[in-house]
């Protein structure tokens, strides 16, 4: 097993080699091969079913292939999400809504090291600056379970960014928020993926498609379109097009 | 209840000093555990440990009445069965499989039949109601010691793992991409689970432990939101239905662990009530 030093200068890529997986009697994936660099912004689209959120638990270490292998930032996904370098942003509408926590509280797990032992000062430290720069600061207190959608949604982007990751993987952040926090949302992906590179799970086509670097075309297989390799109405075609049809038809890839 | 008082003061009749004790000792465990396994849904878990400790208990007065060996205690071989059956539970519950529920329901009526047939080769008899329905009166100032021993063990762990418990009680997928341990955890809350309910068992019996464990946790759940003030909460509503379940019991002369089981009812009954009054009250001045 390799144990590559995880360094700055990590190619921000991901990787997937002659990749097969299933669940229990439901294939997902066979014999897939990708490489491609995260810079930017990356949306993932495609039909529910056809593999988005396992694609994320690959790239996650939460699903292990069954034959190949997945690389995130050159070394193993579960060694990489361990160390903080993948910050997961899951759906709001997973949780218990009558769970007992406090915002603060829900944000300090995204510094969780160690397998004992309370949170140092230095992650109070940070996920302070955190909620103050996604204007958290004053629900600091406040229950998670109190908070409106899109509210729950910024607590979580802020759990994923204390723990100071190269790669933000989100799954459909704006679904079941209200339009004007979802914009909001947006905005702020936005000016993050100068920083970090930004994987954005979705099924909302006109989600940034101004500012989307690459799109990954995910239906029981995978396929990449570099933004450079299309114009502007390429990509409008590409999402107004053939992604259309998606929900019904599946992803039109030959 | 000023006989209860004057009771409780008189060196006597020390049985019902140690009961209150033994209620003020375990109740912060009581409350702390009572609300992860609250906020974890797992109240059927802590049913099937709490049921599996009667062979445990069995065996332990099986050796000591038929072989003369008295090394365990029934309060240590409850303890044993009940770590025995939270590994079990633990790795039933982690494959999360069709045959989960299964494997919880064999763990609950196995320990319990292994239990009834060690308590029927016993020679003599025995009464199996002190440990299906508890008498908090019989314990001996050696269980006290014991309990407090294991009380101290519980409450430390909680304290050192209060982040990681709660992190992965609050969302374990991602405890398990930040890189924790989360199986151990999981497995580790458990044994703790496990511990408490021997605590329990000495209190309230093994038929009422889940009442004496989720109950508080869940009347206090009305008026939380944080996971610390639900303990707190928990903690102090378990030390009250105690105490008061047993001054009851000695007043109006009932067993003891009915009498604290009542109790509990009635304050989450009250709980429930308050908080929905608070509720309409709400509604109505937003209206």
């Amino acid at each position: 097993m390799e144990k590559a030093p995880i360094t700055d200068n990590h190619p921000t890529t991901l990787e997937l080699k002659n990749l097969s997986f299933s669940y229990p009697g439901v294939p997902v994936f066979q014999d897939i091969n990708l490489n491609v660099q995260l810079q930017g912004l990356s949306q993932v689209v495609g039909p529910n079913g056809g593999g988005k959120s396992t694609l994320a638990k690959l790239m996650l270490g939460l699903n292990d292939p069954q034959v190949g292998k997945v690389q995130v930032l050159g070394c193993e996904p579960a060694r990489a999400a361990g160390s903080g370098l993948i910050g997961y942003v899951p759906q709001h509408t997973l949780f218990d809504p009558h769970f007992p926590i406090r915002v603060v509280d829900v944000v300090l797990s995204g510094r969780l090291k160690r397998a004992w032992g309370p949170y140092s000062k230095e992650d109070r430290r940070i996920v302070q600056e955190t909620l103050e720069d996604l204007g958290l600061q004053n629900l600091a207190e406040r229950g998670f379970s109190a908070l409106s959608g899109g509210q729950r949604q910024r607590v979580l982007v802020a759990r994923a960014l204390v723990g100071q990751p190269k790669i933000l993987l989100l799954d459909e952040p704006t679904a079941n928020i209200d339009f004007e926090s979802a914009r909001n949302l947006e905005a702020y992906i936005r000016t993050l993926k100068d920083r970090i590179s930004v994987i954005l799970i979705t099924h909302d086509f006109d989600f940034l498609t101004s500012s989307v670097d690459r799109v990954i075309c995910v239906n029981r297989n995978i396929h990449l379109h570099e933004s450079g390799q299309l114009d502007a109405d390429g990509l409008r075609r590409l999402f107004s097009g053939h992604f259309h049809a998606l929900g019904e038809a599946g992803c039109q890839h030959d | 209840m000023i006989e209860f008082f004057q009771a409780l003061a008189n060196p006597a009749v020390p049985f019902l000093l140690y009961a209150v004790l033994a209620g003020a000792l375990a109740a912060p465990a009581f409350g702390i555990i009572g609300s992860y396994v609250v906020v974890n849904r797992i109240s059927y878990l802590a049913g099937a440990i709490s049921h599996s400790v009667l062979a445990g208990i069995g065996l332990s007065l099986l050796l000591r009445h038929r072989f003369g060996i008295t090394v365990l205690t029934p309060f240590w071989g409850a303890f044993i069965a009940a770590i025995i059956s939270a590994l079990i539970v633990a790795w039933a519950s982690r494959k999360k499989t069709d045959r989960t529920d299964s494997v919880i329901s064999i763990v609950w009526s196995l320990g319990a039949a292994i239990g009834v047939i060690f308590l029927a080769w016993t020679p003599g008899f025995v009464d199996p109601m002190a440990y299906l329905f508890g008498n908090i009166l019989l314990l001996s100032p050696q269980d006290l010691i014991g309990m407090l021993i294991l009380d101290g063990v519980i409450l430390g762990t909680a304290l050192l793992f209060y982040p990681q418990f709660m992190a992965m009680s609050f969302d374990d997928e991602f405890a398990q991409v930040r890189g924790m341990p989360t199986d151990f955890h999981r497995t580790l809350l458990l044994v703790l689970t496990g511990a408490t309910v021997v605590l329990l068992v000495s209190t309230v019996g093994i038929v009422l432990v889940i009442t004496l464990l989720t109950l508080p946790a869940a009347a206090a759940g009305f008026f939380s939101r944080t996971l610390r003030s639900l303990m707190i909460g928990a903690s102090l509503i378990a030390l009250g239905v105690t105490f008061f379940g047993i001054a009851l019991s000695y007043v109006f002369d009932l067993p003891s662990g009915a009498g604290i089981v009542l109790c509990a009812i009635g304050v989450y009954s009250l709980a429930r009530a308050v908080h929905g009054i608070g509720v309409k009250l709400n509604l109505r001045s937003f209206a």
